[in-house]
């Protein structure tokens, strides 16, 4: 069974069929090695103190979000199209992110190279228009020193914001980093540790659009 | 760590191909769901109905969604992710009872 490289060994079955020995071992590429493994085992301790984090943001703004004696109330402020089309965008772009693992487990470079790309550049639209939403509301004199809901409110949302530019930093670093390089089990526990920030991040929104926007909406 | 070519398993063909069916099915109940929370809203809006139970419904959507995504998008309906699973869950438990907490004690003091 010891072989040097996993797609050189392959066997007849009894169908007649030819399959590859790799088969035995249950370990798909990213969890292969042990640094692999403390990747992914360091990276979810790591999700679930961020999670503590957020929640400590959630609690605040959930606290303080009636406390507003002047500025507009969320009501006037959000607008549900533009909350839509940005929460479409990041979840069409975990989705992509988890084809972009899918292709990597098949060591399919290219395929994985493109679905990162695209996952980039959903994740810089919604970049944009959290911008341009966030520039509208300070327009309107919702600022973060307006009232104790401004300040609540750009802090989990603007730490949201900050957590997708240090995605967008670091699958830029992966991208350059690796664009010369083979899928290898050194490679692929770096794609997937993203592709768990990544859904991470995504996570955090779908409480952001319900609490923050929806509930405001609501009242 | 570089140049390790330990055997990794390579999924077959049919392997991806439920596999990329399943994360599918993650993304369009991802969308669903959230075209549910928006179409309530908007729904309680312009019909009136009760903000707790309007509230209620759209909370419950976005857990559920949450738990889809994590389960299958970051894998931890997979063997070999009971440590994973773990921290999820402890994650969940601090998360509730710090947003509940500051919560109860606002309203308390208010």
């Amino acid at each position: 069974m010891a072989t040097t490289h996993p797609n050189v060994l392959s066997e007849i079955d009894v169908h007649g069929q030819k399959r590859s020995m790799e088969a035995v071992t249950e370990s798909t590429i990213e969890l292969v090695t042990q640094e692999g493994k403390n990747k992914q085992l360091g990276f979810w301790l790591f999700i679930a103190a961020e999670s503590v984090l957020f929640a400590s943001f959630f609690a605040v703004y959930l606290a303080l979000r009636h406390s507003i004696p002047n500025g507009p109330k969320p009501q006037e402020l959000f607008e549900l199209p533009l909350v839509f089309a940005a929460t479409a965008i990041l979840l069409t772009s975990s989705f992509t992110s988890v084809m972009a693992v899918m292709n990597m487990r098949q060591l399919k470079s290219g395929a994985m190279k493109g679905w990162l790309v695209l996952t980039w550049l959903l994740g810089f639209s919604f970049l944009v228009l959290e911008i341009y939403e966030f520039n509208h509301y300070v327009h309107m004199g919702h600022t973060f020193t307006s009232s104790a809901f401004g300040t609540a409110f750009y802090s989990l949302v603007g730490f949201h914001g900050a957590h997708v530019v240090f995605g967008l930093l670091w699958l830029m670093a992966l991208l350059i980093r690796n664009a010369r390089r083979e899928i290898t089990p050194y490679t692929a526990p770096k794609v997937y540790t993203f592709s768990l920030y990544w859904h991470f991040v995504d996570l955090v929104w779908v409480f952001i659009f319900t609490i923050v926007y929806l509930m405001g909406k609501v009242g | 760590m570089s140049g390790d070519t330990r055997t990794f398993k390579r999924p077959d063909r049919h392997e991806i191909q439920s596999e990329r069916k399943i994360q599918t099915i993650a993304f369009a109940v991802s969308i669903i769901l959230t075209i549910l929370a928006f179409g309530a809203v908007v729904y309680a809006l312009e019909q009136g109905v009760s903000q707790s139970f309007a509230i209620s419904f759209i909370i419950g959507l976005a857990i559920v969604q949450v738990a889809f995504q994590a389960y299958i998008w970051m894998h931890l309906k997979d063997k070999g992710h009971g440590v994973p699973q773990l921290f999820f869950y402890i994650a969940v438990y601090v998360t509730a009872m710090t947003v509940i907490g500051l919560m109860l004690m606002s309203w308390w003091t208010a």
